[in-house]
């Protein structure tokens, strides 16, 4: 088979670019789901939500996508603190165990907020264009599109940022503490719920984020948060679970699987390689590469 | 009086058991004979809960083997060692909450107690399901869903349920906890009364006066190795358990 | 008169009423959106037999639909009879749901729903690149113009077929919901730890319950292709059925056999006459809305308000 090399080197470097950004679409699922025990499937539609009002600040701003990942932030924060409250006041206090009741709830707030934005925006694809939007850095061989390196780069860095905040700062302990001993938290005097509520804030806002990088990337239709459920979840379970770094790793591999795929046997089939890494997973090794 | 000479009931011989670099369990070996009464005792964090998870089957060890007349059991699935012999109550009641007192038991006697079954027993299940709530003490509630029980009450029916599975060995979990003098004394009665219907049991407790009313033969735990196991008398008089209790 | 001859008198009942509409009512838009609501009576059933007695979340309702409309799609190509599609399709779709169950029912319930996603999208993209299957753009299914039967249209045939199914459903929940299966699974929604603990074969059931509630799905698929004569991947694998399957039950309330039909019913019928006055969009705005409110405000349904008076 003559594969040639250009094409597979521009696919893995593809790959590796677009996985630094599903890192980044993960890493709000690594959080709440890996740490706090809570099945957002909504959280996918919370990145289109985000790139949608990227699209609309660069519509009637021009507001470049960056600069509204930035604005959308303190949004995002209040959003998911709100709809942790509601969950947590509905679901988790009383319930112990009924995660149905949980994942219903999420799964409507996926179609709500799907529906109002079809509504909205209509279903046409939407996108931005910047500056960068057709460029790219050439290294010798290597074509490095801007509007695939700029996410990735801005999306490894967040993840790292956010790591340092676990580990130095006091919040960033209580987060990593709260999962798994709430009841040490409180007699710390730390409020559990207040904890996961700002948790769950700060993950959404990486949603957020995640939906203005994705709209320097490529254009979006209201139902694109459902090809990414799979592979959040996929990142998130493949990384073990609340393992930022193994959330980086696993999405790079992600990334350059997709990449691979879509390269070699068509773009129709790179949905399912994402889902199909998850079963996979989920039946062989559900404590994922770096999990324990 | 237990014949220690017996052949043992349940044997957990060189338990290991870790949790990632921590090492819960110190190659420990329990034996219990037929009928026999064993107390087992320790710091919080000895391992007990954990010895009793392997023992039951819903953790896997890294090394030992557990085995039940002489048959080895390490492989089988929790619910199979229920079928095969060994039950236990949970040292938090897990009731099954949207279901009456009454249905918590025929469940257990549905699923394992019916497989145990003498022969010769031809009640029905909701006969049979009957007869322990009134052994419990629980005749008054036999129609009330689980979910709003009392403390005592859940107790009680964690105990129920276990014994409906009709076992040759009966785990209780630390199944005085948080009970008050009188209550104790009720569950350790129903407790005692196991070894009149031929039942073994295997007790984890930290209330003492309980543990050596109860106990024909003691087992301590510390820190997952196993440092004392004997008459209960010369166990807790011991310098290595005195120390383990009142610390270093 | 126990309980089991009433509820089999029950259902001799209606099928009695439902099977007479042919002969009563004329609109012939009447019996396709009648068949709509049948078609959710089945899978509202089948998904609570999972959700509502284990606890178990399935999101891939549409994949199961799917899977049995599929084989039938083949079975067509294949000039099987009709007969032999339906069991194709429910078959299929039954030992997929086994399969499923298999590689992920061992661990803990969350993942098992995440993993139910990631088949509808799996199948889609496979049907979308097999030709035989009609690919991305389709496959047409040719009916006959006159019913089997001799009597009435077509669709008045699809209407006994989709009536016959739905009674089947309701019968096989109602036999679980009495049966040893059922309570072993509402003891595993309750504790499943405890379940285990007690001597519950807990894996064993789970698999039986995800094989049936898979292959009803499937068989609630088996008769689309007929009705809506062309098949195309996107209408298949709506995910209007997802979302359904599992606002209905909620609404109707789980845990019995009743609430998933009383959700259909309801549901289903208000859709039918929303998606007239309303576009599909507000249709789901609205079924999302629904299944938020109940699950929040009324957990226990429709039955559970009635069951507090």
């Amino acid at each position: 088979m003559d594969i040639s090399l250009d094409l597979l080197f521009n696919a893995i470097v593809s790959g590796v670019l677009l996985g630094g950004f599903y890192a980044a679409m993960s890493l709000g699922i690594s959080i709440s789901f890996g740490m706090l025990d809570i099945v957002n499937i909504a959280h996918p539609v919370m990145i289109i939500l985000g790139a949608y009002l990227t699209w609309w600040l660069n519509e009637s701003f021009g507001f470049d996508p960056i600069l509204s990942a930035v604005v959308m932030a303190p949004f995002f924060f209040v959003l998911g603190f709100i709809i942790y409250r509601i969950y947590y006041d509905r679901f988790e206090k009383n319930a112990g165990g009924d995660s149905l009741r949980g994942l219903a709830f999420f799964f409507g707030v996926l179609f709500i907020v799907e529906m109002i934005l079809i509504l909205l925006f209509g279903v046409d694809y939407r996108n931005v264009n910047t500056g960068y939007t057709d460029v790219s850095l050439k290294l010798g061989f290597v074509s490095l599109p801007y509007r695939l390196l700029i996410p990735c780069v801005l999306s490894v860095g967040l993840l790292l940022l956010i790591r340092e905040i676990f580990r130095r700062t006091y919040f960033g302990r209580a987060v990593s503490a709260v999962a798994q001993d709430p009841l040490a938290l409180q007699l710390m005097g730390v409020n559990p719920v207040k904890v996961k509520g700002y948790a769950f804030g700060l993950s959404l806002m990486i949603a957020g984020f995640s939906g203005a990088m994705l709209m320097i990337i490529q254009s979006v239709q209201p139902a694109a948060g459902r090809d990414y459920i799979g592979l959040v979840f996929a990142v998130c379970v493949l990384g073990g679970m609340g393992n930022l770094m193994g959330t980086l790793f696993a999405a790079m591999i992600l990334g350059i699987a997709e990449s691979m795929t879509s390269t070699f046997a068509g773009p129709s089939w790179a949905p399912a390689v994402s889902f199909g890494l998850l079963l996979l997973t989920l039946a062989f090794r559900p404590q994922g590469i770096f999990g324990k | 009086m237990t014949n220690n000479l017996q052949e043992p009931l349940v044997q957990a011989s060189g338990i290991i058991k870790k949790f990632g670099g921590f090492t819960a369990l110190n190659n420990v070996d329990l034996i219990i004979h037929p009928g026999e009464r064993l107390g087992l005792i320790g710091p919080n964090g000895s391992g007990k809960s954990t010895l009793v998870n392997c023992i039951s089957g819903m953790l896997k060890i890294d090394g030992g083997q557990v085995s039940l007349k002489g048959r080895d059991i390490s492989q089988l699935a929790p619910h199979e060692r229920v079928h095969a012999g060994i039950a236990r109550s949970f040292q938090i009641p897990k009731p099954f909450k949207s279901m009456t007192v009454l249905e918590n038991i025929k469940v257990v006697i549905e699923f394992s107690g019916n497989l145990r079954a003498d022969a010769g027993d031809n009640r029905s299940i909701d006969e049979k399901a009957l007869f322990i709530v009134q052994s419990v003490g629980l005749q008054n509630k036999v129609h009330a869903i689980s979910a709003g029980l009392t403390q005592v009450e859940l107790r009680k029916l964690e105990l129920a349920r276990a014994m409906s599975a009709n076992p040759q060995l009966l785990i209780a979990d630390e199944a005085l906890a948080g009970l008050s003098g009188a209550e104790v004394d009720e569950i350790l009665e129903l407790i005692m009364g196991m070894k009149q219907k031929g039942i073994s049991v295997l007790m984890i407790e930290h209330i003492m006066s309980a543990v050596m009313q109860f106990s024909e033969r003691l087992m301590v735990l510390v820190a997952g190795t196993k440092v004392a196991d004997g008459n209960p008398q010369d166990v807790i008089n011991n310098p290595e358990v005195i120390k383990a209790y009142l610390g270093e | 008169m126990n309980s089991h001859s009433k509820f089999f008198f029950g259902v001799f009942v209606v099928a009695a009423i439902f099977g007479s509409l042919p002969f009563l009512i004329h609109s012939e838009y009447f019996f396709f959106a009648a068949y709509s609501v049948l078609q959710f009576v089945i899978l509202a059933t089948a998904w609570n037999i999972l959700g509502g007695y284990a606890g178990y979340v399935n999101f891939g309702s549409a994949a199961f639909f799917a899977i049995g409309a599929y084989a039938t799609v083949a079975g067509f190509k294949l000039q099987f009879p009709q007969g032999a599609n339906i069991v194709f399709g429910t078959f299929m779709a039954g030992l997929i749901g086994l399969g499923m169950g298999y590689l992920t029912l061992r661990l803990k319930g969350v993942f098992f729903s995440i993993a139910t996603l990631a088949l509808s999208v799996v199948l889609l993209t496979i049907v979308t690149n097999t030709p035989f299957l009609g690919g991305a753009r389709g496959v047409y299914v040719i009916v006959p113009r006159e019913s089997p039967i001799g009597v009435g249209q077509y669709i008045h045939w699809l209407y006994f077929l989709i009536l016959g199914m739905a009674i089947f459903s309701v019968v096989v929940a109602r036999v679980i919901e009495h049966s040893s299966l059922g309570r072993g699974l509402m003891a595993i929604r309750d504790d499943e730890l405890a379940a285990e603990g007690l001597g519950v074969p807990t894996l064993k059931l789970k698999l039986i319950a995800t094989t049936i509630s898979g292959a009803l799905m499937g068989l609630a698929g088996t008769t689309f292709p007929y009705l809506i004569t062309y098949m195309e991947p996107t209408a298949t694998f709506n995910l209007s059925f997802a979302v359904n399957s599992i606002a209905m039950p909620i609404v109707g309330g789980l845990g019995s056999w009743i609430g998933p039909v009383i959700g259909a019913l309801l549901l289903g019928s208000i859709q039918q006459v929303a998606s007239v006055t309303l576009s599909s969009t507000w249709n789901l705005l609205i079924v999302g809305g629904v299944l938020v409110f109940f699950v929040t405000l009324a957990p226990n349904g429709i039955m559970g308000i009635f069951k507090k008076k």
